[in-house]
């Protein structure tokens, strides 16, 4: 950014994190003087057990569960969130814990805006702006490390009537405080904690090349992407390591800040056009074209491309290589980072090996692509033919 | 007397109040900025007169808006008197530009304050930048949105000077020669007589 040039950078959540963060839940929803929260969750967080060692945590307290809605799907939608809301409504809860990835934060997200601003109508709410003023008392624990949402402004729901995406932006989704705890992410699988790691990477590295970069989320950004490069493979490798799960439930959060406040871009334009297309995981699609969209960008972000070289492969690396070759070796090392997690968690490269995505759907996922909002953020104009090439590039 | 052009719409002072503590402790406002607001002014009415005139001369400005239904209405404003563009998609395929527009348009492009309107309307900084940056908030339905971010673009171009679109925009569109300039011919010509359309 130009010297001098105005930002904003925003970020009121509390982060309690650490082996026993969640330990503090009772606290915390004292302090936000919530007696009756209800618990939003999904039956595989149900299932896996993480609701039970949530209450184990939070015994010999005074907590009291209004209501636990476990019922949000993957891909959630305003049904499922007014469900919740009558749910929230009939049991005269006061606040919401929710419990596990992207969907279930989302979906809680606007279940808030239901129960805090009165009726059913969530379309009344979409778009940026339109939700003002303060919600009910709002609590995270990310059972995931890769959205970030515990961290961000942003919401995205299905609308079930018209089969769209509605989005939601708006400073008051913000929860008042994300608990990081490595109990509630010891139990992914090797692929998802890949993928989500990727989409922790993407995060930060969008937001280190962006346009609404800034000096504070650049300082978010780099701790992340250090972690992830640190903490990835080895977490991989040896998933009940609980220090280095922390460090990537940081990590998460901390590239989920610094997207927040200087948005994310090409990649995730394409990531989100692919997963309405195909049905393409949102982290593994961001792991298939980080590389390929960095290569793109390279020509108008050189230098914050080289600059990632620091964070990526420390400070040695980073000596060692003259300024020149920086941007080639940040985007080798990626490179490098992703060919080792195919090996360890088959996690795809490339689009045809996803088994999803076939040459007929390019044109599809360019047009949305370039209709997604993220685009406009993306640091090099990429129109309708520069996406097919580079779909044809990430094949 | 009042101390500035924008008495506040509610009027001065709250019932019961001391009379002698307001008169010592009188409301305050920042005074107003006629230079600006009237450059802002001028420059806004041009883009929506070049807009809707765009939409008929080049057919990349049209084929981009071709999805906008009839009665769809989009403006430029600034936060929160104004001045503001409105452009609004006829029945007959036509837009037209309407002036400051409805209050709540179907898309709205909203320039949070003065100063990051006068970045871009005298071409200091980009758009992407200044929206990146939430001195422009956006919104709307998002597909439209971003045609009409396309749209504007085009209409830039055909207005503007290269060495100035550069800067303006990420990458210069690709429109051929031949047409860029007798557009942006047809424009300059057809521009002073432009007015807007009453609703
Ligand atoms: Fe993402």
């Amino acid at each position: 950014m130009k010297r001098g040039e105005y930002f904003e950078f925003h970020n009121p959540v509390k982060i309690l994190a650490g082996k026993s963060a969640l330990d503090s839940l009772p606290n915390e929803l004292e302090r936000l003087g919530s007696k009756r929260p209800l618990l939003v969750t999904d039956k595989g967080v149900r299932a896996v057990g993480l609701l039970d060692t949530l209450l184990k945590a939070a015994g010999e307290s005074s907590l009291v569960l209004g209501a636990v809605f476990d019922d949000v799907p993957p891909d959630s939608g305003t049904r499922t969130v007014a469900a919740a809301a009558k749910v929230y409504r009939e049991k005269a809860c006061d606040g919401i814990v929710a419990v596990g990835g992207g969907s279930v934060i989302d979906t809680a997200k606007a279940v808030n805006v239901l129960v805090t601003k009165g009726g059913d109508d969530l379309v009344a709410y979409s778009g940026a702006g339109a939700i003002t003023g303060r919600l009910s008392p709002f609590l995270v624990v990310p059972t995931t490390a890769g959205t970030g949402s515990e961290c961000t402004l942003v919401a995205v729901v299905r609308d079930d009537e018209r089969a769209r995406k509605l989005l939601f932006v708006s400073a008051s989704l913000l929860p008042d405080a994300a608990i990081l705890d490595p109990r509630m992410t010891l139990t992914l699988p090797p692929l998802v904690t890949a993928a989500t790691g990727m989409d922790a990477l993407t995060h930060a590295i969008e937001a280190s090349i962006c346009l609404g970069k800034n000096p504070l989320s650049d300082v978010y950004a780099d701790t992340a992407i250090r972690l992830v490069s640190e903490r990835l493979v080895h977490v991989v490798r040896n998933p009940s390591d609980t220090e280095a799960r922390l460090d990537l439930a940081v990590a998460s959060t901390m590239a989920g800040i610094a997207f927040s406040n200087s948005m994310v871009g090409l990649v995730h334009s394409l990531g989100h056009a692919t997963g309405a297309v195909c049905h393409v995981p949102h982290g593994v699609a961001m792991n298939i074209f980080l590389p390929h969209a960095l290569e793109y960008n390279l020509e108008s972000r050189a230098a914050e491309i080289g600059r990632l070289l620091l964070p990526l492969a420390g400070p040695e690396a980073y000596h060692r290589t003259p300024e020149a070759g920086r941007p080639a070796a940040a985007i080798a090392r990626v490179r490098e980072l992703q060919d080792t997690l195919s090996g360890l968690a088959k996690l795809p490269r490339r689009l045809s090996e996803t088994g999803k995505v076939g040459k007929e759907h390019h044109a599809a996922i360019a047009r949305a692509a370039i209709d997604d909002a993220s685009i406009a953020y993306n640091p090099a104009e990429a129109t309708l033919a520069d996406c097919l090439a580079l779909l044809e590039r990430a094949d | 007397m009042p101390h500035n052009a924008y008495e506040s719409p509610s009027g001065r002072g709250a019932k019961n109040m001391d009379a002698s503590i307001d008169k010592a402790y009188p409301d305050v406002q920042p005074p107003g900025r006629p230079v600006a607001r009237l450059y802002a002014r001028v420059a806004l009415g041009l883009v929506g007169r070049a807009f809707a005139l765009a939409q008929r001369l080049d057919p990349d400005v049209r084929r981009e808006l071709a999805d906008l239904p009839a009665g769809f209405a989009f403006a430029l404003r600034v936060h929160p008197r104004g001045p503001s563009a409105a452009l609004r998609m006829g029945a007959d395929g036509k837009l037209r530009y309407v002036g400051f527009g409805p209050e709540a348009p179907e898309v709205l492009m909203r320039f949070q304050n003065m100063a990051s309107a006068l970045s871009v309307l005298t071409f200091s900084a980009s758009a992407f930048e200044v929206y990146a940056r939430n001195g422009l908030a956006v919104s709307g339905d998002l597909p439209a949105t971003m045609a009409i971010i396309r749209a504007l673009g085009l209409v830039e171009t055909l207005l503007l000077p290269r060495f100035v679109v550069r800067r303006v925009l990420k990458r210069v569109p690709d429109i051929p020669f031949l047409r860029k300039h007798g557009v942006r011919v047809a424009l300059y010509l057809s521009l002073p007589f432009a007015g807007p359309t009453k609703e």
